[in-house]
């Protein structure tokens, strides 16, 4: 095996994010017709432990598209009050998973970037995925996203407190 | 070699080598950082793949000039040049690379500075490069200034948390879970003992990986100091010898 240099260390995106890399068209994650699939409305708040909305945390999103292939990119920030809006498609499943969208975060004071995973509400191959097998069973349910009427989802996340969200070992 | 994806296709990051996820005088740090361990990673089709983005343009590369024609920015130009590679080495071709910064005076263009510090007319401090097929990026632009960070002081003391001259970095590259957003710094400044961000990372040589080489050899006749920074990213474990 080649030498091993360890990976740079990462670090706090910090409070000032350029608004010029947030652009509106990568809130939506079908932009340019790649996507077929039913169009699902995404959004959500995230807020800290003290329950203070997080502002300017910049989102990134990464799933397959409707047959299973990865490719399907997006990206926003949290406004004034926490909250985050995507465009999407429900993507199809790979080999042994439920569906599943790869849900990132970066913001000031993460020094880290938090990773995890949404899954969809009424999906019998959740109760089978290995990685949400990995997750206590009482916190599974706050890594499944709720309705929110025809073709809408919400996926809340808490960086602390009672309904902390499970985030992935980095 | 067949490819595969298995629990072990990422080294997990150390944390001797990674920054401290909480940071005693940096407050968010406490209330944003999950106090539940984390949940065990299965590396997943998601990790192991990663969006492609279109190149940047040349002219994104240069953030000491904001437009054809316009006087350059305020302060020290630099040229800072060097090489996106994996953990063994391998160099990585087609990294985005975004870049942001304070101008030569410890100022950010962004809603979120409050600081009474000038703005450069002739400054945004914000770029962006695609490492080429050999994975080198090259950039222009000034030096950035410390700082003062509003209503944060050192530990125990009354004095205000000076950030030292860096330059923030977000890397994405061949796989989302070599994605990578960072800091550069300057070498020999005196903030850099002090910042409290630099010093979380417990690991001497992982902060010194953090900082420039100073490289007279490559300061240019357009009046720039050369810099040479590398990036490493965590790559795939590498395929045994066969």
């Amino acid at each position: 095996m080649s030498q091993r240099t360890p990976p740079t260390a990462h670090i706090t995106t910090g409070p000032f994010f350029p608004a010029r890399f947030i652009r509106d068209e990568e809130a939506d994650l079908t932009r340019g017709g790649r996507a077929a699939g039913t169009a699902l409305a995404l959004s959500g708040r995230i807020r800290d432990a003290e329950g203070t909305p997080c502002v300017c945390a910049v989102l990134e999103l990464w799933q397959a598209d409707a047959g299973g292939r990865y490719g399907l990119w997006g990206r926003t920030w949290t406004d004034k009050d926490g909250a985050y809006g995507f465009r999407t498609i429900k993507p199809g499943a790979t080999e042994g998973r439920a569906p599943y969208i790869q849900v990132s975060l970066h913001a000031s004071g993460l020094m880290r970037p938090l990773v995890t995973v949404l899954f969809f509400p009424d999906e019998p191959r959740n109760e089978s995925d290995p990685q949400l097998r990995l997750v206590p069973p009482a916190r599974r349910p706050l890594l499944i996203a709720k309705p929110q009427g025809e073709g809408a989802l919400r996926f809340d996340m808490a960086l602390g407190g009672a309904n902390e969200t499970p985030f992935l070992a980095d | 070699m067949t490819a595969r994806i298995a629990s072990d296709s990422f080294a997990p990051y150390d944390d001797r080598t990674q920054p401290a996820r909480r940071i005693a005088g940096y407050p968010n740090t406490q209330f944003r950082t999950p106090a539940q361990p984390p949940v065990e990673r299965l590396v997943s089709a998601a990790d192991l793949s990663g969006p492609v983005f279109a190149p940047a343009r040349a002219e994104e590369a240069d953030l000491a000039v904001v437009a054809p024609g316009r006087t350059r920015a305020m302060g020290q130009l630099i040229h800072l040049s060097g090489r996106v590679l994996d953990e063994y080495g391998q160099p990585l071709p087609g990294v985005l690379m975004e870049v942001w910064q304070c101008n030569a005076a410890g100022k950010y263009i962004h809603h979120n500075d409050p600081s009474p510090v000038p703005v450069d007319p002739n400054f945004v401090g914000v770029g962006r490069v695609t490492t080429d097929a050999e994975g080198r990026y090259r950039l222009r632009t000034v030096k950035p200034g410390g700082y003062a960070v509003p209503e944060h002081s050192f530990p125990g003391t009354q004095k205000n948390w000076w950030r030292p001259p860096h330059i923030h970095f977000s890397l994405l590259g061949p796989a989302t879970a070599s994605r990578l957003i960072t800091q550069m710094f300057f070498p020999g400044e005196p903030l850099n003992r002090l910042d409290l961000i630099l010093n979380a990372i417990p690991d001497e040589s992982a902060r010194a990986q953090l900082t420039a080489r100073f490289t007279p050899e490559l300061n240019t006749d357009d009046g720039a100091l050369g810099f040479v920074h590398d990036f490493v990213l965590r790559g795939r474990l590498a395929t045994p010898a066969a």
